[in-house]
């Protein structure tokens, strides 16, 4: 199933490339089939012209710094969507986030076993150096990603060896069959880098020197304050990207970030307080963008300590904190209800039920569990995180209902993952995000046991769990393999190691002027698809 | 300089060595005695074990903490500060970068406070109890009490919302766009220095006012302002001077904050990410240069004030 969707894509893509191609690059119609589509709540007013309009500088506020543009070291999220922007791999995301596309690989098939992932590519891919992008550069840029300089080598299990197996092919072949290969092969870490330029210069050259094929390239880095990105002139999508550059702009405060929305200092800003975007959404050169993200918040339950060992009381908890209270008292509103271990990737369960607030039940729950009478807990967060505060306050009130007297204790961010990590805790305020739309990454990080993290160091062990987890990346058949995740969740709620708390969406705030601003599930953006119409 | 002075300067900064010794080993133990893994921190939630465990090694971080002192120790006296671990950046490198950004705001900032400080001073010296004078103390003490990202957000709205004079944030290119960009951090800044530096100025100038050589200089006929700049405030500026050296420690914890609320990309917010970080050379190196910058300041104002006061004599 998975071959013939790629092979669809595959045919849709040639027609697209025909299209494009004999439009000449200075001509954008209107109808350019590569123009982003529309998003919900980013219509263009009637009155404006649809057309891409080229030139332009993209000033886009975000939280903090990257700490380097080399693709196999940086693991935060803004780093990796830079990176994203600047270097190409074999396929891609969708621009929503919820399939996989042809990059550098115009095709691929999939051996009958599922082993052997043949890809063809495009011969027209230019580094930013003007070297061609060969078929020996991506297999240096994968085994380097899987090796020991990696930071991600851990997501490459089943890659036995990556082979050049023609003028513009690359051969995959794996252990065993591998379902998540080709989301991984989307990742940033997975991006191809010139075999050249990396082994002449040097690792640490490379990570403050980059060179890609992607649609942007660096051209300054003033660390602390800001990436000044310029066009690729040589971009394989011909006519894009339509701006001149991209400014990732560093600031961290919040009041700051608005103030110079407002003084139009910014064409974009992310991570806008929920509690702003009203007041944003009342001004009229402003547009607010509230993209839903892969990202689940939860409550890690410790159940190496007593008495959190026992399931009645962390199903009793979970009954008691109304989740849809804190999203509308904290998020604003802005948010899901969480019910599963997953975020919302591939084969998310959407029929669990998880644990809709019921005062009763977790009463009921606590009588009959080890501690009837309540007990005394900690609550450990983050201390950098109003959200965290605000919604720590609520839960100590909804859980004082079942007679568990919580005490917070509010922590800098660095010491609660320590906690966390190295198991000091009782429960603990914490999210994740996944990288890729397969389910494999979280569940093996977040959910079972053999995955590393002892299902997100809650000391969570079943092993029917893990034994169907490791099953599951193996599965060809897309239906019984859709089959097994939804099980996985369904047990992994009913075990709740976790206290399932919400989805948190991503808050953009743009200028009206800007358009086609996408973000994909995983948090992504194009800035290939932006533009900037005249004010 | 004369022989005294220069014999002086030579003797307290032999002397810096030993204090910035005791600051080194003091930050290189305290910072890893906080909880809080480099690598962990790095590599984000997401990595396994094993590669937060090679990137450890990769860190030097596995090693007995006595051998990494040791190693730093070797290093410093070689003049080398280390790497960053979490950029991999030469830590000297990483400073110098941004130590012009801290210096200029911290020196715009003392000019920016004089300025301030020096003319309301002497207002409410010769207009000494009146309306004004009140007036100017309530609001020292009000801009003393609050916050400093208070004033910070408060000035943003003011100055660059409401009236466009001034950018929201960031440090700008050329030299008058720094001038621009560091006027409100600048200001914020001066809204808690120019009360320490008002009131003893202030109480100074009211002393000398009534002293006999004012009152002979008016009689000699010199005028009114004359007499203000060239005798009186001669001698009372030399109070800020010192109160400006012992600020200097307070002034640079100051542009920390501020630093952050109008994103410039200076010393202060190197080291408040590094420390969310645990990038623990950079907080070594940064702690170092803080120390040094204090004790060199301190030290130049005492030979600043032999200049401006021939009587005083150093020892």
């Amino acid at each position: 199933m998975k071959k013939r969707l790629g092979l669809a894509l595959v045919s849709v893509w040639t027609m697209i490339s025909l299209v494009a191609c004999s439009a000449s690059p200075a001509n954008q119609t209107a109808q350019t089939p590569q123009q982003p589509a529309p998003q919900p709540g980013a219509e263009q007013t009637a009155e404006q012209d649809n057309t891409p309009q080229t030139g332009g500088v993209l000033r886009f506020a975000r939280n903090h710094d990257i700490t380097s543009f080399d693709p196999i070291i940086p693991a935060t999220n803004l780093a990796i969507w830079t990176v994203l922007n600047m270097y190409d791999q074999l396929v891609r995301l969708s621009p929503n986030g919820d399939g996989i596309e042809p990059g550098v690989a115009t095709d691929w098939t999939i051996s009958e076993d599922g082993k052997t992932y043949v890809f063809n590519l495009r011969d027209d891919v230019k580094f930013h150096n003007g070297m061609p992008l060969t078929p020996e550069d991506v297999k240096y840029s994968l085994d380097r990603a899987r090796g020991g300089d990696s930071n991600w080598d851990w997501i490459y299990p089943a890659i036995k060896s990556i082979d050049v197996t023609g003028e513009h092919q690359v051969t995959i072949n794996l252990e065993a069959p591998y379902l998540p290969l080709l989301s991984t092969l989307a990742l940033s870490s997975s991006s191809i880098v010139p075999k050249q330029v990396v082994e002449e210069k040097g690792k640490e050259f490379f990570a403050n020197n980059p060179v890609g094929s992607g649609p942007f390239q660096l051209e300054s880095w003033q660390r602390g304050q800001k990436i000044v990105l310029k066009k690729n002139p040589d971009y394989w999508q011909k006519g894009k990207p339509y701006l001149d550059g991209v400014e990732f702009v560093q600031v961290p405060e919040d009041t700051a970030k608005i103030f110079m929305l407002q003084a139009k200092e910014l064409e974009i800003s992310s991570n806008v307080p929920f509690s702003s975007l009203q007041q944003l959404e009342a001004d009229p050169s402003l547009h607010v963008l509230v993209a839903p993200f892969a990202r689940l918040d939860m409550i890690p339950i410790n159940s190496t300590v007593e008495p959190y060992n026992d399931l009645k009381i962390r199903q009793a908890m979970n009954y008691a904190i109304n989740k849809q209270e804190i999203i509308d008292a904290v998020l604003m509103g802005h948010g899901e209800v969480a019910t599963s271990y997953l975020p919302k990737v591939l084969y998310y369960n959407d029929q669990l039920e998880g644990y809709p607030y019921n005062l009763e039940k977790a009463k009921q729950l606590m009588a009959e569990s080890s501690r009837p009478d309540g007990f005394k807990a900690t609550l450990t967060i983050n201390s950098g995180s109003d959200i965290n505060s605000q919604m720590a306050v609520i839960m100590k009130e909804q859980l004082k209902a079942i007679g568990i007297e919580l005490e917070i204790q509010q922590l800098e961010p660095g010491v609660v993952d320590e906690m966390h990590s190295s198991m000091k805790y009782e429960m603990i305020t914490t999210y994740y995000s996944s990288d890729i739309i397969d389910p494999d990454e979280i569940t093996m990080f977040g959910a079972a046991p053999s995955g590393g993290t002892n299902a997100y160091y809650t000391g969570y062990n079943n092993e029917a769990l893990d034994k169907m987890a490791l099953q599951a990346q193996q599965e060809q058949d897309e239906t019984k393999r859709k089959e097994m995740y939804y099980e996985l969740q369904r047990i992994f709620s009913e075990d709740a190691p976790f206290i399932f708390l919400f989805h948190t969406p991503n808050s953009y705030v743009t200028q009206k002027n800007v358009h086609g601003f996408q973000v994909s599930n995983m948090g992504s953006y194009r800035l290939e698809d932006v533009w900037l119409s005249k004010q | 300089m004369d022989i005294g002075r220069l014999q002086y300067a030579v003797k307290h900064i032999v002397s810096l060595v030993p204090v910035l010794l005791g600051i080194s080993i003091i930050t290189f133990f305290m910072i890893r005695l906080i909880p809080g893994d480099p690598a962990q921190i790095l590599l984000g939630p997401r990595a396994n074990p094993e590669t937060v465990q090679r990137v450890t090694e990769r860190m030097g971080l596995d090693q007995p903490l006595l051998n990494q002192y040791l190693i730093y120790m070797q290093n410093l006296f070689q003049g080398n500060m280390g790497d960053s671990i979490i950029i991999q950046q030469p830590v000297l490198t990483l400073i110098g970068e941004r130590l012009d950004v801290t210096l200029f705001l911290v020196i715009y900032t003392t000019i920016l406070s004089v300025l301030i400080s020096v003319p309301i001073a002497m207002w409410s010296a010769v207009r000494k109890d009146s309306l004004l004078d009140n007036g100017f103390r309530a609001a020292s003490i009000t801009g003393l009490s609050m916050p400093s990202f208070w004033i910070g957000i408060l000035l943003m709205l003011l100055l660059s919302i409401k009236v466009k004079l001034f950018p929201v944030s960031g440090y700008g290119n050329t030299f008058t766009e720094h001038l621009r960009h560091l006027f409100l951090p600048a200001l914020t800044i001066s809204f808690s220095l120019t009360p320490v530096l008002i009131r003893p100025l202030r109480t100074k100038i009211i002393t000398i006012l009534s002293a006999e050589f004012v009152e002979a200089a008016r009689a000699r006929g010199i005028k009114e302002s004359q007499v203000m700049i060239k005798h009186v405030l001669r001698n009372a500026v030399l109070g800020t001077v010192t109160i400006l050296g012992v600020n200097v420690g307070w002034l640079l914890g100051g542009s920390v904050i501020v630093e952050t609320v109008f994103s410039v990309p200076g010393l202060g917010q190197l080291l408040i990410s590094s420390i969310l970080t645990r990038d623990y050379p950079v907080i070594q190196g940064l702690v170092l240069v803080f120390a040094a910058l204090v004790i060199v300041v301190n030290l130049l104002t005492d030979i600043l004030y032999t200049i401006l006061d021939p009587r005083v004599k150093l020892e």
